[in-house]
């Protein structure tokens, strides 16, 4: 019997409980059901003590009892008994691995066509009425087929199944076919494994097998290395340069020597030659100049030139984000002071040009003008004011001679890191505030450095910072380098990629991120779903693509294209069956007994509702009796 | 032919048609009834002769006898008095119960059809209806007379009876004798369940000189109840909760109960000259006319 798959005693319990729950229905039915009726008094005269002491006890032993073995009777009928021996239909589990490393070559195509062999053959051996369910087994465990007598929607769903990304997470795999099996009333039969049992290192060591679990273990292809991880991002001191990140990984049983390369547009910017012994992880990083925008690709191939096992892992591709720097042309009749105040920042491109020079129309990303006011303002451009004299778009309220810096609006993104105060300006223009204009820095009269924002973003200094005592300050880079980030925030994103396997992600975000800012997209920026652990944030992605995770200031960009090979092959014990069994060896079926017990049960309901019912026979006397016996004593006295 | 009504079938009427409500007792009341009676008056039908005595009326001195036996007789005639029958109708809140299984009427709507039915049958024969609700007190009554054609207002009168209060015999059998002075016939259709003894009031209604007719409606389950365990009753008319446990035993000393009940209104019935009908609401009101009713007597 399978009564869901429980065993003896929890079918006891179960039978139990529900029998416990027909006493309490039977007596709460029992229980004092309240009428209207026309006088009390001949209900008075009806009670007697002996009466009233029954009462007590349970009225219809025999209604109570019908109910209970009618119930066990229906319990029974869902467990399904068989007539005879315990043979009969089972149901059967068949789990493929389709995990990365199934894709790995063998002596005749991959891994994954002779697991299918060793799965299609099982199937020829199982008898006609066993049911089998076909599961895919990955980092996800996937039903392809539900319980099916039908081997050739089981034959069909094997012959299509493929290797995907992600690597094997076999417990899961097994737990799910073993609950799957409990869901079932058949006899419960073989949980089977099809694969090559590659686990990661964690999981070979935890995996508990069910008792009915067969394994069909296809032997692991020979050496492979692979990439594991491989990242980029621009060199923090070198706009041009990359930092490259290149993790792989000796799967195999021998040293291998091989050729690690990172290439740009069919060009190879660096490679290294590395020996890896069996089992080892080697990193390497590089530090390469960019060349142009384009996808950043690293391959690894065996110095003997022979390939490995599983190729699908030698080569990775980052797509790089594109190269942005900001061209700043500076109008100045001096600009020896200025250039090493700008010229500091390898990602802006500065230009100097004389004020009698000045062309509206040069391109250009943020124009500085220094003591210089233009007949004509340039269009679209984020424009700097330093010293701005009339005809500039701000307001000066007064000059004011021997100023001292006195105030930074830590608030406002201008004035972020800056708090130098009480150095002596030898002149410094006060501003009177526009409508949209935000002080950054202010002297005792009033504002001397303002931001106004909008679709061009203006910024004015009341002064010239490399004229006063400013120039030996560490505020006024800064002050520049605030400017130029929050006029074009795009150039100075912090920019990482990585490529890495299909599944969940970990990324420690900095400290005092605002979560408001942070936003997960793929490929065809979609957000994707995520969680926030601390610094901490998780996605996943189950299908390989791109993710863009931005977090203020930074962008990361992981490229989920790296399969995720597991590190390890799993290693049941000996007690575990293995191999095809026989044909026919699940036996034959033996006559099923559910039908009669559910009969005998819905029948035993029936014969309690016939005697025992509210309009039954065995609770209300017939009418015709009834009023017989009524005229009888009235004839006698008339 | 009176129209179909909810309360009671046109065939039945038709049917009624045949029938007389029938009294035993000589009672007095105008000329033009059809019931014969033993008191002397100014019938058609000749009763008894006596002698003579000054100041009798010379018509009816028997002529023939004086020249015969040369002595003065007179000629007594038996008067066929027009009675008033009046129908009491119990409208306490215990007549509303019986009938909840929907198989039968509840047992206000029984003694509805009844009365209706009873006054039908006077009408017929010209006698004066007079349908009197009643519960611990009397209610507005309707009177009425004068053939078939009168049925209407008072189906109608009946349709328009609500139920509602306790039953009090005795009052309502005081608040009768000081309304209806005229002695007649009393249908009293009641369930009779009064906390307080309702034998003594008919007792008085008898005694009065009233013609008492009892139509006892009880429902199937006022007499045999057919629950069982714990239950919790509530008289309809008193609100008052029992909790009791019940069961076949219980069950058959409360149905001897009952019977004692409806023997004891029986026998003050018949003591005094009366008929006492019993009828369950299980039974069709045409079976329940044409059977107990004709046999007691009540109809003819």
């Amino acid at each position: 019997m399978n009564f869901l798959n429980l065993s003896l005693g929890e079918l006891f319990a179960l039978a139990g409980i529900v029998s416990a729950g027909i006493v309490a229905l039977y007596l709460l039915d029992r229980s004092k059901r309240r009428h209207m009726v026309g006088t009390l008094r001949f209900w008075v005269a009806s009670q007697s003590p002996t009466e009233f002491k029954r009462s007590r006890k349970v009225q219809q032993p025999w209604s109570l009892l019908l109910q209970i073995l009618s119930t066990l009777l229906l319990l029974l009928a869902i467990a399904g008994p068989r007539l005879g021996s315990s043979n009969g239909a089972r149901n059967h589990v068949l789990i493929l691995d389709t995990s990365a490393w199934m894709g790995a070559r063998a002596r005749q195509g991959i891994l994954l066509d002779q697991a299918k062999a060793q799965a299609l053959s099982f199937l020829a051996g199982l008898p006609a009425d066993d049911r089998v369910m076909l599961v895919r087994a990955d980092a996800l465990a996937t039903p392809v087929t539900p319980f099916s007598p039908s081997r050739e929607a089981v034959i069909a769903a094997i012959q299509q199944s493929q290797p995907s990304a992600s690597s094997l997470n076999l417990q899961q795999a097994l737990d799910f076919a073993e609950h799957s099996q409990k869901l079932q009333t058949e006899r419960v039969g073989d949980i089977v494994f099809a694969g090559a049992g590659r686990v990661s290192r964690d999981d070979a060591e935890g995996i508990a097998p069910p008792a009915n679990l067969r394994l069909l273990l296809i032997p692991s292809a020979g050496e492979n290395v692979g990439l594991r991880r491989f990242g980029a991002r621009r060199a923090a001191h070198e706009p041009d340069s990359l930092d490259a990140f290149v993790a792989l990984r000796n799967d195999g049983a021998r040293p291998r020597d091989v050729i690690l390369e990172l290439s740009m547009q069919k060009k190879v910017l660096a490679s290294k030659n590395l020996t890896l012994a069996p089992g080892s992880e080697s990193e390497s990083n590089f530090l390469f100049k960019r060349e142009g925008d384009g996808p950043l690709i690293a391959r690894v191939r065996s110095a003997n030139g022979r390939s490995d096992a599983f190729p699908q892992d030698d080569s990775a591709v980052l797509d790089l984000p594109p190269d942005t720097r900001v061209t700043l042309t500076v109008y100045t009749n001096e600009p020896e002071p200025l250039r090493p105040l700008l010229t500091g920042n390898p990602r802006v491109t500065v230009s100097f040009v004389p004020p009698a020079k000045y062309d509206a129309q040069a391109k250009a990303d943020v124009i500085l003008f220094d003591r210089f006011a233009p007949p004509s303002a340039p269009a679209n451009v984020n424009v700097i004011w330093m010293d701005p004299p009339n005809g500039s778009p701000f307001t000066v309220k007064a000059e004011q001679a021997n100023a001292k810096l006195q105030n930074w609006h830590s608030d406002n993104p201008l004035a972020q890191g800056l708090f130098t105060r009480d150095v002596e300006l030898p002149t410094a223009k006060v501003f009177t505030l526009a409508q949209g204009d935000q002080a950054v820095a202010d002297i005792a009269q009033g504002p001397v450095v303002v931001a106004r924002a909008g679709a061009v973003k203006m910024a004015a200094l009341g002064f010239n910072p490399v004229k006063s005592n400013m120039r030996f300050e560490l505020a006024t880079p800064l002050l520049m380098a605030n400017i130029l980030r929050w006029m074009e925030p795009e150039a100075f994103r912090e920019a990482d990629v990585q490529a890495s396997t299909v599944g969940t992600m970990s990324v420690a975000l900095e400290k005092g991120t605002d979560p408001n800012a942070v936003h997960v997209v793929d490929g065809n920026n979609r957000p994707l779903p995520f969680t926030l652990d601390g610094n901490t944030l998780h996605f996943f992605s189950g299908a390989p693509g791109a993710v863009h995770l931005q977090s203020g200031t930074r962008e990361s960009v992981y490229s989920l294209t790296v399969p995720d090979v597991a590190e390890a092959t799993w290693k049941p014990a000996a007690s575990v069956r293995r191999g095809v069994p026989g044909l026919g060896s699940g036996g034959t079926s033996s006559p099923a007994l559910w039908p009669w017990l559910a009969a005998l049960g819905g029948l035993g309901f029936l014969i309690e509702w016939f005697l025992y019912g509210r309009n039954s026979v065995m609770r209300v006397i017939p009418r015709s009796s009834a009023r017989a016996a009524f005229k009888l004593p009235w004839r006698k006295a008339s | 032919m009176p129209e179909s009504n909810a309360i009671i079938e046109s065939d039945l009427l038709e049917k009624l048609e045949r029938l007389t409500i029938h009294w035993q007792k000589s009672l007095p009341g105008l000329v033009g009834g059809h019931n014969l009676s033993r008191i002397r008056g100014s019938g058609q039908e000749f009763l008894d002769h006596r002698h003579f005595h000054h100041g009798d009326d010379l018509r009816d001195v028997n002529w023939r006898a004086f020249l015969r036996l040369d002595k003065l007789f007179l000629k007594m005639f038996q008067l066929e008095p027009r009675v008033p029958v009046r129908i009491l109708v119990d409208t306490s809140r215990s007549m509303l119960t019986g009938g909840e299984d929907g198989t039968s009427l509840n047992k206000f709507d029984y003694a509805r059809q009844l009365a209706a039915a009873l006054c039908y049958v006077g009408l017929i024969r010209l006698d004066t209806m007079t349908i009197q609700p009643f519960s611990g007190k009397m209610g507005q009554s309707l009177r009425a007379g004068g053939g078939r054609q009168r049925i209407q207002p008072v189906l109608r009168f009946l349709e328009g009876l609500k139920c509602g209060g306790q039953t009090n015999f005795m009052e309502v059998t005081r608040e009768f004798m000081s309304t209806y002075e005229q002695r007649g016939v009393v249908i009293v259709i009641s369930d009779f369940l009064d906390d307080a003894d309702c034998e003594r009031p008919i007792q008085y209604l008898a005694d009065f000189g009233h013609e008492v007719f009892l139509a006892h409606v009880w429902s199937e389950e006022d007499r045999v109840p057919p629950w069982d365990g714990d239950l919790d009753l509530e008289d309809a008319e008193t609100g008052t909760h029992l909790q009791l446990p019940f069961g076949p035993d219980a069950r058959a000393a409360y149905t001897e109960a009952f019977d004692k009940f409806a023997a004891s209104i029986k026998n003050i019935a018949l003591r005094n000259g009366g008929r006492y009908v019993a009828i369950s609401t299980a039974t069709p009101i045409e079976d329940a006319v044409f059977g107990p009713f004709v046999r007691m007597g009540v109809l003819q």
